[in-house]
């Protein structure tokens, strides 16, 4: 246990640069204020963004309590936050645990793999537990709060937050270290972990589409009828995306037996898990970890030597995508969201359409043509297109390699040009995959979707210059894992932030001039003009801006 | 080939100074070793050589281009070997030769001819086709080297270009940096090996705290004193440096 702390004190000095703060401090006081202004700013940032969540989770409570079903919003943020930690823990896992620079390190010490896969797993139990915390203590405060909860409410709160990452956390890294013990038996490893990754994605959507799809078909009425009036229905059929949050629910709502064998079996399943878990770590991890750092044989048969030529920019957009697409950890992450939308756009393959409540808007969506579905689903393009770290990460991930860039001679705009176009295509790509899903899962019309894709293409424009500057202004190239450098960068963070504000704005834009009257026709002219003239400002500016910063990163 | 005229570089805003108001020229067909001790400033005159990084005053031109006004062409001229070995770790050793033959634009013919060339000289045709990351050290430091040299440049800068390398790939390597020179081309290397820096030299920098205390032909730094080693040379001028003697 012992060495458990040493090695994660250790870790966390570094990853945190709690170490740095602390020289910083002492010997440069200028960093050390640069430094906490940072953290104040992703402090504030962090407070707001919970502030605006809690203000609409209160709202939403307000009219589900009015209904008659105060639990829902207690057990659709349980829901929700457990199925996000399963599906971005397992990235966060095959990055942190399997990709880290440190494993060889690590490997050497005399330290049991069960402790080393102990502390890896703790760290990013401590970052869940940060999500969780922000997205489940408004929710259960909002409830304990307007509810007249007692005391016991709010302990057992508190309780079933610190376990909410537990199970999640615990079933991705079990799939984990079973899709690294396949893929070190594997001779192309990174190709396979790479898709291995993103059909465990795509599998856990399916799952939850099949679970929440679990509705009988006939007596629809009766069955939501039942679900009233039980005591615990409704939170169980809420709860079936993702079943132990039934029990995280229950054990905090209810006082009785049923409440506090709901709360046993919440811990006691993360406890079993627990228990499973570590073994098996100890026997397969570091062959997993390990496997991923086999140094190459030399001096086998010698291979025809064959060299194609390309341009510069075509040389460097073409690297760019061989590093992602080799990278199980930027892989994932960059091409996740492609899969994602698609899967998600295809739910009404899974029942949704037979739920009589929803058949309305199928109607309205499939019906005639809407300039509200067509700038919607253009809306919803832009954002699964440009919500990935593929532009906003692109100097970032170059890393300590980056003097290569600086030494080629190839101009500053010329490489920018080629990263940009490389994070543009993986946004139109993403918002192909929706447009395919749009159709099959809805059956909008191609007339719609291409009217949508047209719009959305020119925004992404905008997103992508945006999220290149955003990353040249402050790259970051000090990282451990290839997890750090796109998960734990501020820039993919903040890009995400500026994608957000550009979609609000052109959603309230069009709110305004449906409000106003205007006709169908002027409000897409209108939004096409106004994408069309700031890609072209923002491209422009990307460049120019990349002219003169590149020369200044040191 | 190189001229440096009065260039300075601080880090951590000046508190640091890395080096100081360094002037030196280096000319085409001579090899020329820069030396000194750790921390010395070797590394970051180097940098700012090859234009990674930005000295505060002063000018650097290659074969009269401007670094920092004309970097693209100056950079044409130039292959350079960090000290670092970090590489793009997802690609194949020949695919990063096949990406620095495409951003130097190195013609078809000349890259397969040269590629063929250096990765037998450095014993590496067999794991051209495996990724860097599954590299050894000394693997990463002969697929920069062979990257360095593709495309024939006039002036060669490595730093520190034997760690890591066998004792055949380092004898090619020093046979090449001789040859390359011959040929009246220009070699600017850093090294700590005092040796191999006084057999392959035509002409000597010694570095000390940012400072270029003493430049000349081994003859020249030896100032008379026969049989006196590069060695004897080093510590004598380092130690009278850092007692102010200069």
């Amino acid at each position: 246990m012992k060495m458990f702390f040493v090695l994660l004190k250790a870790q966390l000095n570094n990853r945190y640069g709690i170490t740095a703060l602390k020289s910083n401090f002492k010997y440069d006081k200028k960093a050390f204020r640069k430094q906490i202004g940072m953290l104040a700013v992703i402090m504030f940032t962090i407070v707001y963004l919970v502030g605006f969540y809690s203000f609409l989770a209160y709202k939403l409570f307000a009219v589900t309590k009015e209904a008659g079903m105060p639990d829902i919003i207690l057990i659709t943020t349980v829901s929700a936050s457990m199925i996000v930690i399963m599906l971005l823990g397992l990235i966060f896992i095959l990055g942190f645990l399997f990709f880290a620079k440190d494993s060889a390190f690590l490997a050497t010490l005399p330290v049991k793999p069960t402790t080393v896969f102990a502390t890896k797993f703790f760290q990013i139990y401590l970052n869940e537990l940060l999500f969780s915390m922000a997205f489940l203590l408004p929710t259960f405060i909002i409830y304990g709060y307007s509810m007249g909860m007692s005391f016991l409410y709010y302990l057992k709160a508190v309780i079933v937050i610190l376990f909410i990452p537990f199970i999640p956390l615990l079933i991705s890294s079990l799939l984990s270290m079973l899709l690294m013990d396949f893929v070190s038996k594997t001779r192309r490893r990174d190709s396979v972990m790479v898709a291995g990754g993103i059909l465990l994605i795509a599998l856990i959507i399916v799952g939850e589409n099949m679970l929440i799809a679990s509705v009988p078909e006939n007596g629809n009425a009766n069955f939501i009828m039942a679900i009233l009036q039980s005591q615990t229905g409704l939170i169980n059929f809420l709860g079936r995306a993702f079943p132990p949050s039934a029990w995280a629910t229950l054990a905090v709502v209810k006082d009785n037996i049923s409440g506090f064998i709901s709360l046993l079996s919440f811990i006691g399943l993360s406890v079993a898990l627990l228990v499973l878990t570590i073994p098996l770590a100890g026997k397969i991890y570091y062959k997993g970890a390990l496997s991923q750092l086999e140094t190459a044989k030399k001096n086998k048969k010698k291979k025809a030597v064959s060299v194609g030529k390309s341009s510069p920019a075509v040389a460097v957009f073409i690297r760019e995508w061989k590093t992602i697409l080799r990278s199980p950890t930027y892989a994932l992450n960059s091409l996740a969201g492609m899969v994602m939308g698609f899967i998600i756009m295809l739910a009404p393959m899974f029942g949704g359409k037979q739920d009589p409540d929803l058949k309305g808007l199928f109607e309205l969506i499939t019906g005639q043509y809407s300039v509200i579905v067509l700038l919607a689903l253009a809306g919803l393009m832009t954002l699964v297109g440009s919500i990935n770290p593929a532009a906003s990460t692109s100097i970032s991930r170059e890393g300590t390699a980056f003097w290569i860039s600086k030494v080629i001679p190839v101009d500053y705009r010329t490489q920018i040009t080629a990263k940009f176009f490389f994070g543009y295509s993986i946004a139109v790509a993403a918002a192909l995959a929706v447009m395919l899903g749009a159709v099959i899962g809805f059956g909008i019309s191609f007339n719609v979707v291409l009217g949508s894709f047209a719009i959305s293409l020119l925004v992404m424009i905008t997103m992508t210059a945006v999220s290149v500057i955003l990353d040249l202004v402050r790259p970051k190239f000090d990282w451990n894992t290839e997890t750090e450098a796109i998960k734990q960068n501020m820039n993919s963070l903040a890009a995400m932030l500026a994608d957000l504000v550009i979609v609000v704005a052109y959603g309230g834009l069009t709110w305004l001039m449906l409000k106003f009257d205007i006709g169908d026709n002027i409000i897409l002219i209108v939004d096409l003009i106004i994408a069309a003239v700031t890609a072209v400002v923002s491209y422009r500016y990307m460049l120019k801006f990349a002219a003169s910063r590149y020369p200044q990163i040191e | 080939m190189i001229s440096i005229e009065n260039v300075s570089k601080s880090y951590a805003k000046g508190a640091v100074k890395a080096v100081d108001d360094i002037s030196l020229e280096v000319k085409e067909g001579e090899v020329f070793g820069f030396i000194g001790p750790n921390g010395a400033g070797k590394t970051t005159t180097i940098k700012m050589i090859t234009g990674i990084l930005k000295p505060d005053t002063g000018r650097i031109t290659i074969a009269g281009h401007d670094i920092q006004k004309d970097p693209v062409e100056a950079k044409r001229r130039i292959g350079f070997v960090p000290d670092s070995h970090e590489l793009y770790d997802r690609l194949t050793g020949m695919e990063y030769l096949k990406f620095i033959a495409d951003v130097y634009e190195v013609p078809e013919t000349l890259r397969k001819e040269n590629i063929e060339k250096y990765a037998a000289m450095f014993n590496l045709e067999g794991a051209l086709d495996e990724l860097i990351k599954t590299y050894s050290h000394g693997m990463k430091q002969k697929i920069v080297l062979i990257g360095a040299l593709l495309h024939e440049p006039p002036l060669w800068i490595l730093d520190e270009p034997m760690t890591g390398l066998d004792p055949k790939a380092s004898f090619a390597l020093k046979e090449e940096m001789k040859s390359h020179c011959a040929k009246g081309n220009t070699v600017f290397f850093s090294t700590h090996v005092l040796e191999v820096a006084e057999r392959v030299c035509d002409r000597i920098g010694i570095i000390d705290n940012g400072r270029l205390i003493a430049v000349g032909t081994i003859d020249e730094l030896r100032n008379g004193e026969k049989g006196t080693t590069l060695e004897n040379i080093f510590f004598k001028l380092t130690e009278a440096a850092e007692g102010g003697e200069v």
